[in-house]
């Protein structure tokens, strides 16, 4: 069942009465039933996944809490003191049995991840290598229907295994409450990537119906709705037409066309869909932390990984960057780097290795396969190149104070930075590495001014309508202005709160209207059977 | 919460359908022409339509009103949309009968020769549907019965609600023309319901000659559900009912079929007239000069059908005439207006 | 020890009144970037070891909880 759906409303109503109804230490059992009803929905087989991953996670927390716990009893019993040696001994103990369980339960879940995602893949390549190596022995090509959710639900368990093993929180000793916190429908299929300590904790309280909530989330979710249907599907065709197979049939410019196009369906389709999610997720009182905050406004690559699927980067951040930066092999290279270098090369070593340790994983999560690694590649080196340029970009600018803050600059800048963002774009949505490349050298290389010329209709051939152009322009007109708002800080729905009741409902009325009039959706519309109107 | 919200959730939701069924008024189905035969006959007083002849493109296309009531004064009114499906004609039976009670029941047997897959899609049926009252019952029936249709047919892509019917802007969002839009609500028709078109005023094609089977095949199950809940209806209200088909051109599986229905229609004792037979064609029609493609007849060919079922209708049921009835003001001079009409087009396309 | 860390944390980021600052992490004055050389530098002058387990906002949110930090580190040491 996809969010942008009526079934999905269907789905949603019945729930929401039903918790509503029910007394409030029951709300937990719906939303669980809920959760798991709507993973049902989406094939049967793969619940065992789900079920198997939460489990192990689940009972390695336990573990991990019971030891500390025990440990803290015997640390602090005052029948038995301790001296600071055997105080320290029972520590170092402590924590080898809390790694070990961590450990166990983090390859575990990691497997099952990268079996289902990655053995394919890398079944692939091996074969690819076999085959240059003329060995005869080829690896049996498999694949599974992949889980849904799976990589957003490993990493919650990651997230929680990491955190329960350092304590920063105690373990969750309800099992309902924990695999709810693991398959909670709205967040299942493509995030936010939760942390337990914010969002599974919110599964502990009972909700009181709050009308504020209600509205707060039907608006968010009516916002996403508009992103999703009446944008980034009206320019579905036109990404269609130009990243098939037939790219090389286009010009530079119309293949331009096409990745701004993407760039504006992924948005649009994305973030919107987290609208819904956390507008579904707030009609229930679970706050959800944000996940998109105007991405297209960054004025460099690092500002925009905190913008775009911002709990993504937050895990990679916590859970990668940092242990890998602290870790003792790379406390090694900096010091060596340092010796040799001066203290100048001690942010020099991390800034750039971390990037690619994080990017490359990162890559590597959206998908397998060489495109995404590529990405990963590119993004590392754009950020490190970024990093390690920065004392040269600020060396130049310090002539010119002007620079810094004028908006001619800044405006550079994100301009600077979205093109760049597009190139990745390019790199994955290609068909094929080779695609991409090709792609790339045409945009620039190829040049057909023609085509913007709106009179000879030359424009309206890469699958949108001159009236269908209208309303998208229309449209993102409208999205513009409300991320600008945002980006200034102005809480929109409070500001919508604050007018009139015939406003609001004439406001309401329009959105509404808007998209069931302009939505590209249902069996009316069919991407593609536009784009063979013309034939 | 408390009740103040309640009630101004409910209130906004009565707004908000309000708005829809408004939005519902606005926004018609392109095809303007049927819009405009339903919308002048909901204009017509009470007991004004003698008959009506309900069908498929098979009766605008052939019987011109104006005509037979030029000739005999008589008052029937086709109620027809192109490719209308078979489980369309009961409810739209029961749409007349809300504004008229005519004499008589003439359906068009096209649509029962061929299987509801053929027929059943979005835009056959909102021919039908856009053009109802937004609360008749009828309309209600047809989306139902359509709904069933389509999910039947492709369930993946339909589900059972189709909230397309029910408001019809739905549907078509993705792709607006001009004509979508009818903000200028009820525009009639000019020509008391006959399909004049640039097409039918000037086009032209030779009719095969038709391939009649020697054995008959069955109705298709679907259909014959509906012919037969059809005639238990006519019954149970004592209408009277009368099937025609007129000529066009059938290959083996259709006639083979069509023997089926009048066979069926006989053993029901429920009258029926055949005029596509080689023979009727041969009296009273012309072959090239009379049809503008292989199922329907051109402007010439309407005359001709016009004059030959007006004249059996008149021979063997009692209308009245209304010539001389002031309420039928507005029916004289229509068919002069068609056939200047038809010589405009004809001139037109002569250049 | 304080006077120590307000001037390795100058060295790292110029422009912040850390003697004022409580809230270093949660209002994202520092990056991750900047941490990091943080806990370098540190661990080099105060000869602690700073690992995983130990990054948690609360403990680099301001200059006090730096020290805390760092000489429960050297206690343990």
């Amino acid at each position: 069942m996809a969010y942008v759906s009526l079934e999905f409303l269907g789905f949603l109503i019945p729930v929401l009465l039903l918790y509503y109804l029910i007394p409030r230490r029951f709300q937990w059992a719906v939303l669980l039933a809920a959760s798991y009803a709507f993973y049902l929905l989406n094939g049967i087989p793969q619940i065992a996944f789900i079920v198997f991953t939460t489990a192990v996670t689940y009972a390695a927390g336990l573990i991990m809490q019971k030891t500390r716990d025990e440990n803290k009893v015997k640390l602090q019993d005052p029948e038995h003191p301790l001296s600071k040696e055997e105080k320290k001994e029972l520590k170092k103990r402590m924590s080898a049995k809390i790694h070990l369980v961590q450990t166990i339960a983090l390859l575990v879940d990691l497997l099952v991840l990268i079996v289902v995602k990655y053995v394919p893949f890398l079944a692939q390549i091996s074969n690819s290598l076999l085959n240059a190596l003329h060995i005869s022995f080829q690896f049996p090509a498999f694949s599974i229907l992949v889980p849904l959710g799976i990589s957003f639900y490993t990493f919650m368990s990651i997230g929680y295994l990491i955190d329960v093993g350092k304590g920063k929180y105690d373990a969750e000793r309800h099992f309902g409450r924990f695999a709810l916190f693991i398959s909670f429908f709205p967040s299942i299929v493509q995030g936010p990537i939760n942390h337990f300590d914010v969002v599974g904790v919110q599964f502990r309280e009972g909700h009181k119906l709050e009308y504020k909530n209600l509205k707060y989330g039907a608006q968010l979710m009516l916002w996403g709705f508009f992103m999703k249907l009446v944008i980034s599907d009206r320019v579905a065709p036109m990404v269609a037409k130009v990243f098939s197979a037939d790219y090389a049939g286009y010009s530079g410019t119309a293949l331009f066309l096409g990745v701004l196009a993407y760039a504006i369906q992924i948005y649009g389709d994305f973030a919107g869909g987290i609208n819904i999610v956390i507008g579904a997720a707030q009609m229930f009182g679970i706050q959800m932390p944000k996940n998109f905050t105007q991405p297209y406004f960054a004025e460099s690559m690092t500002d925009y990984w905190r913008r775009w699927h911002i709990t993504l980067g937050d895990f990679m951040r916590e859970y990668v960057f940092f242990p890998v930066m602290l870790s003792k092999p790379v406390n090694r290279i900096s010091k060596f780097f340092r010796s040799k270098f001066g203290p100048g090369a001690t942010k020099l070593v991390p800034s750039i290795a971390a990037p690619f340790v994080v990017f490359m994983l990162m890559g590597i999560w959206h998908g397998a396969s060489w495109q995404w690694i590529v990405y990963g590649l590119y993004n590392a080196i754009v950020i490190a190149g970024g990093v390690a340029l920065t004392p040269l970009f600020d060396k130049l600018t310090a002539r010119i104070p002007r620079y810094q803050t004028a908006f001619s600059w800044k405006l550079f800048r994100i301009i600077r930075t979205f093109l760049l963002t597009c190139v990745a774009k390019v790199i994955t949505q290609s068909p094929g590495l080779g695609a991409a490349f090709a792609i790339l050298k045409k945009i620039l290389t190829n040049v057909d001014l023609n085509l913007l010329v709106i009179n000879n209709g030359k424009l309206f051939e890469l699958g949108i309508s001159p009236r269908s152009m209208l309303i998208l322009l229309a449209a993102l007109l409208v999205l513009f202005v409300v991320d600008l708002l945002k980006e200034r800080g102005v809480q929109i729905r409070d500001r919508i709160s604050e007018q009139p009741l015939v406003f609001r409902w004439m406001l309401y009325i329009a959105v509404i209207s808007v998209i069931v009039i302009f939505g590209c959706y249902g069996a009316g519309y069919d991407a593609s059977a536009f784009i063979y109107q013309e034939f | 919460m408390n009740w103040k919200q309640i009630i101004r959730i409910i209130s906004f939701s009565l707004v908000l359908i309000l708005v829809f069924v408004a939005l519902s008024d606005v926004f018609e189905t392109e095809d303007t022409l049927i819009a405009q035969r339903y919308n002048l006959f909901k204009t017509f007083s009470p007991g004004m339509i003698d008959a009506v002849y309900i069908g498929t493109s098979a009766v605008d296309r052939y019987f011109i009103t104006a005509k037979a009531y030029d000739d005999y004064g008589m008052a029937v009114y086709d109620v027809s949309s192109d490719s209308m499906p078979a489980y369309a004609y009961l409810p739209l039976v029961k749409e007349v009968l809300r504004y008229q009670q005519p004499k008589l029941f003439i359906f068009d047997v096209r649509p029962f020769i061929t299987s509801p897959s053929a027929t059943t899609s979005m835009a056959n049926a909102r021919k039908v549907i856009d053009t109802l009252d937004f609360f008749s019952p009828g309309r209600f029936e047809m989306i139902f019965r359509t709904a069933k249709h389509l999910h039947g047919l492709e369930p993946d892509t339909y589900g059972f609600i189709q909230p397309g019917l029910l408001f019809t802007f739905i549907s078509d969002h993705g792709e607006w023309d001009e004509d979508d839009f009818s903000i200028v609500n009820q525009p009639v028709s000019k020509y008391l319901g006959y399909h004049l078109s640039t097409t039918t005023a000037t086009g032209a094609e030779t009719l095969k000659a038709s391939v009649y089977a020697e054995e008959m095949n069955a109705l298709n199950e679907a259909n014959e559900g509906y012919l037969l809940e059809l005639i238990t209806f006519a019954r149970e209200k004592n209408l009277n009912i009368l099937f025609v088909d007129n000529p066009h051109y059938v290959d083996e599986a259709k006639s083979s079929v069509t023997d089926t229905i009048f066979c069926l229609l006989e053993d029901e004792d429920i009258p029926y007239l055949n005029l596509n037979t080689d023979e009727i064609i041969a009296q009273y029609f012309n072959r090239k000069k009379d049809f503008y493609n292989q199922g329907h007849v051109n402007y010439n060919g309407a005359v001709k059908f016009t004059d030959l079922f007006a004249k059996w209708l008149h021979e063997n049921y009692d209308f009245p005439d209304h010539r001389e009835d002031s309420a039928y003001a507005e029916w004289n001079g229509v068919y002069n207006k068609i056939q200047k009409q038809v010589k405009k087009l004809r001139d037109k396309n002569k250049k | 020890m304080k006077e120590q860390i307000i001037g390795i944390l100058e060295q790292v980021k110029g422009g912040i009144n850390y003697a004022a600052e409580e809230k270093l992490i949660d209002d994202k004055l520092l990056d991750s970037f900047d941490v990091i050389s943080l806990i370098s530098e540190l661990a080099d002058t105060f000869d602690v070891e700073i690992g995983i387990d130990d990054m948690l906002p609360e403990n680099f949110n301001s200059v006090d909880a730096i020290c805390a930090l760092v000489e429960r580190l050297q206690e343990d040491a």
